[in-house]
């Protein structure tokens, strides 16, 4: 870029010339920034990291199934130390054609109801 | 950050800010920033309100990658560029606006009367008519290096060319500008050798 450059009258024209941004404009470039660093917090807030409990607990449904699972444990440990007769006289159902009496079916009951008679 | 440190931080620590929640940062960054994009835009685009759309653009991408700005990589001002320099062109290209290499045509002829008074105004709007002629690239690289006043190095980075690249298109630019603009020579009140 020389004195001699028969663009350089054009080019300083040009840059003397530039368009300015103005102040709106100016405004909305900033509100857009803000607009973003907002963006930004919203997701962090909502996106807190869960503890493991509360991860586990989602994982299975929430309090309600800890009830159901609490049960099932307690029925499990129960038939654990009990063993009632429901457990170990167990009938397979081999055939169509096999008969049962309600003994069978429910065999711990067996002497309930030979009692009653 | 309080406002004196605003003024005296680079363009990266600025960033770097912002991305850590200062929006006075991003202000600051606004106000530095927007004059040298809008007006390289502006005067390759040819038009103010698609300037703006081109620079609101640019500005919204930058400040959604900076929490992940890292400094000493690179300039910001290098890479806004970059980013409205590949707006502008993809402007260029969706509005059919783009020129063919070596497919450089005359101005209009609209010109004024030759007793006109030769004032800058003038002389920038025959400079727009005559760059809008040329192919993008060449009216890109010469823009930036000669109404920006960019580097050649820089242009490079923006532009992702090599500098020699860079050079020949400036150069193949300025040769078609003087040649459009010869035509106008008297009216415009510049002489040749």
């Amino acid at each position: 870029m020389t004195d001699k450059d028969p663009l350089e009258p054009f080019f300083e024209a040009a840059r003397t010339e530039r368009a300015e941004p103005n102040d709106a404009f100016l405004a909305r470039l900033a509100a857009d920034a803000a607009a973003v660093t907002a963006e930004r917090a919203a997701p962090a807030i909502r996106s807190a990291p869960a503890s493991p409990l509360r991860r586990m607990l989602e994982a299975i449904g929430g309090w309600p199934s800890v009830a159901g699972l609490a049960t099932a444990t307690a029925a499990g440990i129960w038939i654990g130390v009990a063993v009632p007769d429901l457990t170990t006289n167990f009938v397979p159902l081999s055939s169509e054609t096999t008969a049962f009496e309600l003994v069978d079916l429910v065999p711990g009951y067996g002497d309930f109801i030979a009692e009653e008679g | 950050m309080p406002f004196d440190a605003l003024s005296d931080a680079s363009d990266e620590a600025l960033l770097v800010a912002y991305g850590n929640g200062d929006n006075a940062a991003a202000s600051a960054l606004v106000m530095r920033l927007t004059p040298r994009v809008l007006g390289y835009a502006a005067r390759v685009l040819g038009d103010r309100a698609e300037a703006e759309d081109v620079v609101q653009e640019a500005m919204l991408r930058l400040w959604r990658i900076a929490p992940d700005w890292r400094q000493g990589e690179a300039k910001v001002t290098t890479w806004l560029y970059r980013v409205t320099v590949n707006l502008c062109t993809d402007r260029l290209r969706k509005s059919g606006r783009s020129v063919e290499i070596d497919a450089v045509v005359e101005p209009d002829d609209g010109r004024a009367s030759i007793e006109a008074t030769l004032i800058q105004t003038d002389r920038a709007a025959a400079l727009q008519t005559a760059l809008e002629t040329l192919p993008e690239r060449q009216r890109q690289a010469v823009v930036l290096r000669h109404i920006e006043g960019l580097s050649n190095p820089e242009i490079a980075g923006i532009m992702d060319i090599g500098t020699e690249a860079v050079e020949s298109l400036t150069a193949r630019g300025k040769r078609a500008l003087v040649r459009i603009l010869s035509d106008r020579r008297e009216e415009l009140g510049y002489d040749y050798d």
